[in-house]
């Protein structure tokens, strides 16, 4: 009853927000990137709350629980350096275009709106699936929790992400997004001691876990490899970690879901320090979550399916109150994820394609009430979907992420740094890219095994920034291109530039004195316990 | 010996950010000052 509870008052919490924002909406600025006032500690939860979802604390969850916990924090190593090279080398640059959307920044900056149609399709259907995993994860939560049906569930889950966002847009976004960040990293922090006082206290809980005989090599760095394992050799199982870790890292730097946060920030400072902060956000929650996580096959080692193992320590081991606020707070990493999800597909859908496929230019009211409206039809098919398709988490989460790596990771960056990419190259560059992705993964589905280096996304890229090479040997590049770009690369200058440019400059020193406190913190709570179990 | 250098590396990692960011904010130093002499520049000019 009182996960119940939690989880309502939660929702209505969110939802009060967003009626509340609803009136403060006054233009399609505000609804789209709220008003472009963003501040650090805005940008910094909302770009960490709509990358965490139901894929981190379910599909990754119960693949640490499975056997992989090291595995998956080598992933973030690398994921989490996509807010860093991110920031600089494609956000910052973007939010200097002053665009809306992601794919209007591609069409202004190619002079195209064939690349800015193409960016918008990709938004949507990656967006889509990624929505319809993360909606499914969410809605096989509450079932679980508060005891209705699956489908019951998934219709109060869309009732209340559909809710807050299409009523306040961005702005109720950002604000609920920085929320949930705060409650699901409270979560994961409080969790911790406890998750680990019933596996055995410190350090026995972690000593024991690495010398489970159900989970032979669980704490080791390569996680459980062999013939019937998921991973075949640690070298294998190392691959694996680091080409999907810079996957999600450049679908951290350029996916629209990321990339679009910087839109909303206040200044250019603002976006670096935030991309700073969630670098060390990220890095922290994971190293916590995973480590608590790898202890629970010590208390339980048969829980299935494994995507519910975190559900299952909030709702068994630790004490009630924490428990709700685990519940509340990975509900809270799901609907920051839809909310921002369908914010973006229906910015997409109405800024991107409806007002340039009909060339004309909406009012601001007309523009607000058609992008409500197709948010509201967007999040109806989602929902059918999500009814009709048997859940996967983690594999459909994957899928999603990894198209925009492959058709989006390319060409953002070479938008900045060259002069002689055309937009013939840009369009076949983000098609090829996309085909590329859903090409390998057919083929895995027909029965074909390919080797961890020839990955769906590998095959991808390779074709994307061949397109890319070959395409821009055709076509002009337009005066209005050249323009474009050269005032991108021109650096902004705030008015009280020194001021912030010495806050900024304090960054690096909190980003190296977090390091020490991590590899402390490593060493103590994972290296040593599993010293001691040789 | 690899979870020890994972264990140096997963914070490692941050620390390595941390003398990244600096190189990119000490190149937007640079480019700033550029950018405030051009401007002064053509202020005089006119």
């Amino acid at each position: 009853m009182a996960f119940i509870i939690g989880i309502i008052v939660s929702f209505c919490v969110y939802v009060s927000i967003g009626i509340y924002l609803f009136r403060k909406v006054e233009n399609s600025e505000e609804y789209y990137v709220s008003g472009r006032s963003g501040n650090t500690l805005m940008i910094t939860g909302t770009l960490v709350a709509s990358f965490l979802s139901t894929v981190s604390f379910m599909g990754e969850a119960g693949f640490s629980y499975d056997g992989y916990p090291i595995l998956l924090l080598i992933l973030v190593i690398f994921n989490a350096s996509g807010y860093i090279l991110g920031v600089f080398l494609f956000g910052r640059y973007l939010r200097r275009s002053k665009s809306l959307t992601v794919p209007e920044y591609f069409g202004n900056r190619f002079h195209s709106k064939k690349v800015r149609l193409v960016a918008a399709i990709t938004t949507i259907l990656g967006l889509a699936a990624y929505l319809v995993a993360v909606t499914q994860g969410a809605a096989v939560l509450l079932a679980e929790v508060s005891g209705v049906s699956y489908s019951m569930a998934l219709l109060i889950m869309w009732l209340v992400y559909s809710s807050f966002t299409i009523l306040s847009g961005a702005k109720g976004v950002m604000v609920n997004d920085t929320i949930m960040f705060f409650l699901f990293s409270i979560a994961t922090y409080l969790s911790f001691p406890y998750i680990i006082h019933s596996a055995g206290g410190f350090p026995d809980a972690i000593t024991k876990a690495a010398n489970l005989a159900a989970r032979p090599d669980l704490l080791s760095w390569h996680g459980i490899t062999g013939p019937n394992a998921t991973m075949g050799t640690p070298w294998e199982a190392l691959a694996w970690a680091v080409i999907m870790g810079l996957v999600w890292g450049a679908v951290i730097a350029v996916s629209p879901w990321q990339s679009s946060r910087y839109l909303m920030a206040k200044n250019e400072h603002v976006a670096i320090r935030s991309g700073i902060w969630a670098t060390i956000s990220i890095i922290t929650v994971y190293l916590f979550l995973h480590i608590s996580i790898s202890t629970i096959p010590t208390i339980k080692a048969d829980i299935a399916p494994s995507e519910k193992v975190f559900i299952w320590a909030a709702m068994n081991i630790v004490p009630t109150w924490l428990g709700v606020i685990i519940v509340s707070g990975i509900m809270a990493a799901a609907l920051s994820s839809c909310s921002s999800f369908l914010q973006l597909i229906g910015s997409a859908i109405t800024r991107d394609i409806m007002e340039q496929s009909r060339n004309k230019q909406y009012t601001d009211q007309q523009l607000l009430r058609a992008s409500r409206i197709s948010m509201l039809l967007i999040s109806l098919i989602i929902f059918f979907i999500g009814l009709l398709q048997p859940p996967a988490v983690m594999w459909i989460g994957y899928f999603a992420a990894t198209l925009f790596a492959a058709s989006w990771g390319p060409i953002a960056f070479a938008s900045v740094f060259s002069k002689k990419i055309t937009k013939v190259g840009a369009f076949w560059s983000i098609v090829a890219g996309f085909l590329g992705v859903i090409i390998g993964e057919s083929l895995g589905k027909l029965g074909v095994v390919l080797p961890v280096y020839f990955n769906p996304i590998i095959i991808g890229l390779l074709l994307s920034v061949s397109a890319l090479i070959i395409g821009s040997k055709f076509g002009v590049i337009t005066r209005e291109e050249r323009e474009f770009h050269a005032r991108i690369l021109q650096q902004p200058i705030e008015t009280d530039e020194e001021k912030e440019m010495s806050i900024t400059r304090r960054y690096p020193v909190y980003l190296m004195v977090s390091g020490v406190m991590i590899i402390i913190t490593t060493l103590i709570f994972y290296y040593w316990p599993t010293t001691l179990a040789l | 010996m690899g979870e020890l250098i994972f264990s140096f590396g997963y914070g490692g990692s941050l620390i390595i950010l941390g003398w990244v960011t600096h190189f990119f904010l000490i190149k937007m130093k640079r480019n700033q000052k550029e950018e405030q002499e051009r401007n002064t520049i053509e202020k005089v000019g006119m």
